[in-house]
């Protein structure tokens, strides 16, 4: 047998996706080793606005709406996830917020000890709520990152006193996402 | 533009991104999300050359270099998010060329429906941005402060473990001395018991060899060899009074003695007992302190003091100085004294033998007082345990100061008697209608016999005491307590800064100084030379509890300031 075929047939756990997950949880790591997490945090949440402006504009073409409402924002939240293997579901929801649970991460055990990475989550969803309801405010209660068995992620859908009390990010519809 | 003028609708807001931003060394600029410039700090007028009032619905992008698209998308993502968002600019610079930033940028005044967003950019140079080399600086920083945090407890620390490592030298020196006082003490009851039943023993050989002789003729051929026995056996008590001195259970007759008294009835004896190549000399005040004591068991330890000085003087000429004199002891001069038991602070009288013999060695000086050591070849190593028991039954104290090949002097302390002060041993008690003053008497004198005696003295006549060891000293102290002092007792012979210069030197302090002066001259003498300087009296050394009242009485009445 050639050492080609060796090679190819050793079972070791290497994949694109494994490679691109390492990847980002290795980024992430210097990043906040680096310059910090509060910095590193900005960094990511560059990055996770703009993949939530893409994803949110996917989803308003495909759906051939102006904007999406409150009910198609949420369905659109836990379906993003569920197409990047997370699995988001609703815990509780009231016409101001709405309280999402996950038990997987879509970075998987890769997350771990890298919170930064969950900007990119904070982001996507304060994009895409923001955008299209016009504010949002997305709080990290629980994270797998943290160390937590699973995420509990508060988004508040308007201002409000409750919103202004909890600890997060805030997110504001722009001039460009105005439909 | 929504709404009418930007500079209008948010007046305030600008006014208070001037009062933050302006004194702020970086650039800040306020801009739309649009990309119109609000307003700029002083830093950032500086760095684009823009003007605070002419600034208004400029166009960012004329002054950066960056592609407008790349501006308007930071813009955007700033405007969505009150946290920082981290980015790049690249200013244009007069002549010299774009000029890279970093910048953080928040939305200050979200987009609304009649209003566009708010955007504050905050730039900083890459240079002093948090680059990586700039972060590891930080963290070096970081590093060096906890280091200095730690180093300042490692300071703490260091002084707890000084300080613990000096408790546990205190104690084991402590129990060291415990150790010593105990192997004394065992050793102490042994030679007692010891000597206690050779005592019994020598009686009866002592006794029956006396008894035969009286019965011997004159001319017996045993009687030779009986005196023999009966010499041996007083040499053997003698030994036996020497171990029962050790352990502090010889004969005890307390009697009130004066140590220069005492010590000038042994001077023939103590003469004809040194080495011929030795000159002895004593230097005994009169009006020493009394001491309670055996005046027997006190010639034997003088005696064994002079005779061990000739005997370190040896076939070398040498001086034996024999001294007494007073002096007030604190807590610190006594723990310096051998074996310490706690002896109490005040007034001893003191007996020293000086020799300038071959002195001691640090080994040698540890095991003086050990029974049965000795440096002698014939020695029995008794003499000296015997000092250090009689002392010990004193309750007194013994220094011991020697140099290898210098020679060796050994202190002994005894307490005086208290309220037996030199000529006062029948004085009536204070209260029979005699003078008594108040207030606080400064006594500086370099001899610390007058000082200690004088100070008791003076406390008798009701005076509070304060003592200085010479005129530089004196003058300190009074210079610390003019208000208090009420007079000044001082010494005219002194080293370094003499009575008279003191005398002035107190006087350019306060005129008003009340001084008396003491001196071994006679007073003619001194007062011709203080003649019309406000000497308030003379005192001649040496003095007794009389003269001294009476002599402060007119001081006092001399003057007009009372005491106290």
């Amino acid at each position: 047998m050639s050492t080609k075929n060796v090679l190819s047939e050793l079972q070791i756990p290497l994949e694109r996706d494994l490679f691109l997950r390492t990847l980002i949880r290795e980024l992430a790591g210097t990043l906040e080793d680096v310059v910090g997490f509060d910095e590193a945090a900005g960094y990511i949440s560059l990055v996770g606005q703009n993949i939530g402006e893409w994803i949110n504009n996917l989803y308003i073409r495909e759906l051939a709406v102006d904007a999406l409402s409150a009910t198609q924002v949420i369905n659109v939240l836990l379906d993003l996830k569920s197409r990047i293997q997370g699995d988001f579901f609703v815990i509780e929801q009231d016409e101001n917020k709405v309280v999402l649970g996950n038990t997987t991460c879509p970075f998987t055990d890769k997350v771990v000890g890298r919170p930064s990475i969950c900007m990119v989550t904070s982001n996507v969803f304060g994009v895409i709520i923001a955008e299209n309801l016009g504010y949002a405010k997305v709080v990290l209660q629980e994270t797998i990152a943290q160390g937590h068995k699973c995420c509990r992620v508060k988004v508040y859908l308007k201002p409000s006193p409750e919103a202004d009390t909890d600890e997060g990010r805030e997110y504001f519809g722009t001039a460009r996402g105005s439909h | 533009m929504k709404g009418g003028s930007i500079l209008v609708r948010h007046a305030a807001l600008i006014e208070h991104f001037h009062t933050f931003t302006d004194p702020c060394p970086a650039a800040h600029i306020l801009v739309t999300e649009e990309g119109e410039i609000v307003a700029v700090n002083i830093a950032a007028q500086k760095l684009s050359g823009l003007e605070r009032d002419t600034c208004n619905g400029k166009k960012l992008s004329d002054f950066v270099s960056d592609r407008p698209d790349d501006l308007l998308q930071y813009l955007h993502v700033c405007a969505r998010n009150r946290r920082p968002m981290p980015g790049a600019i690249s200013w244009r610079q007069t002549g010299n060329g774009p000029h890279e930033y970093r910048c953080q940028g928040f939305v200050i005044e979200p987009h609304s429906s009649d209003s566009t967003a708010l955007v504050i950019i905050h730039c900083e140079t890459k240079d002093v941005a948090g680059n990586k080399f700039i972060a590891l600086n930080r963290k070096m920083e970081e590093l060096e402060a906890a280091y200095h945090k730690l180093a300042s407890h490692a300071e703490v620390l260091k002084s707890e473990i000084a300080r613990r490592m000096q408790v546990e030298e205190e104690q084991r020196a402590l129990e060291k001395q415990m150790h010593h006082v105990q192997k004394l003490e065992s050793l102490g009851i042994m030679a007692g018991g010891i000597a206690h039943d050779f005592n019994n023993m020598l009686m009866a050989v002592l006794g029956n060899a006396d008894l035969a002789l009286a019965d011997l003729e004159p001319w017996s051929p045993v009687r030779p060899f009986i005196e023999e026995i009966e010499k041996v056996s007083r040499r053997a008590a003698d030994l036996c009074r020497q171990m029962l001195a050790y352990s502090g259970r010889g004969k005890f007759v307390v009697k009130t003695v004066n140590l220069s008294d005492l010590l000038l009835d042994m001077a023939g004896m103590l003469e004809i007992s040194v080495s011929k190549k030795a000159v002895l000399k004593f230097n005994c005040p009169e009006n020493l302190p009394p001491i309670d004591s055996d005046p027997s068991q006190l010639r034997q330890i003088i005696m064994n003091l002079v005779i061990n000085a000739s005997e370190a003087i040896g076939n070398r000429s040498g001086v034996i100085t024999v001294s007494t004199g007073a002096v007030e002891c604190d807590r610190a001069y006594l723990a310096a004294t051998f074996l310490d038991e706690n002896l109490a602070e005040g007034l001893y009288t003191y007996l020293e033998v000086a020799d300038t013999g071959h002195g001691m060695d640090r080994e040698t000086k540890a095991k003086l007082f050990d029974p049965f050591f000795t440096t002698k070849f014939t020695g029995r190593g008794l003499g000296m345990s015997a000092v250090l028991g009689i002392v010990r039954g004193h309750k007194g104290g013994i220094k011991v100061y020697s140099e290898p090949g210098r020679g060796t002097a050994i202190k002994l302390l005894f307490p005086a008697v208290p309220d037996a002060l030199p000529g006062d041993m029948h004085e009536g008690p204070a209260g029979d209608g005699k003078w008594q003053g108040k207030g606080t008497v400064l006594l500086v004198d370099d001899d610390e016999t007058v000082r200690a005696v004088g100070r008791q003295m003076l406390e008798r006549l009701g005076f509070n005491v304060l003592t200085a060891n010479d005129g530089s000293q004196g003058v300190a102290a009074y210079r610390e307590h003019t208000a208090e002092i009420d007079l000044v007792l001082l010494d005219l012979t002194m080293p370094h800064m003499d009575g008279e210069e003191t005398f002035r030197e107190m006087r350019r302090i306060s005129a008003e100084v009340r001084v008396i002066l003491s001196s071994g001259y006679n007073e003619q003498d001194v007062t011709q030379r203080f003649a019309g300087k406000g000497l308030a009296g003379f005192i001649q050394k040496p003095y007794t509890l009389e003269p001294l009242r009476d002599t402060i009485q007119k001081a006092f009445e001399k003057t007009s300031r009372p005491p106290g």
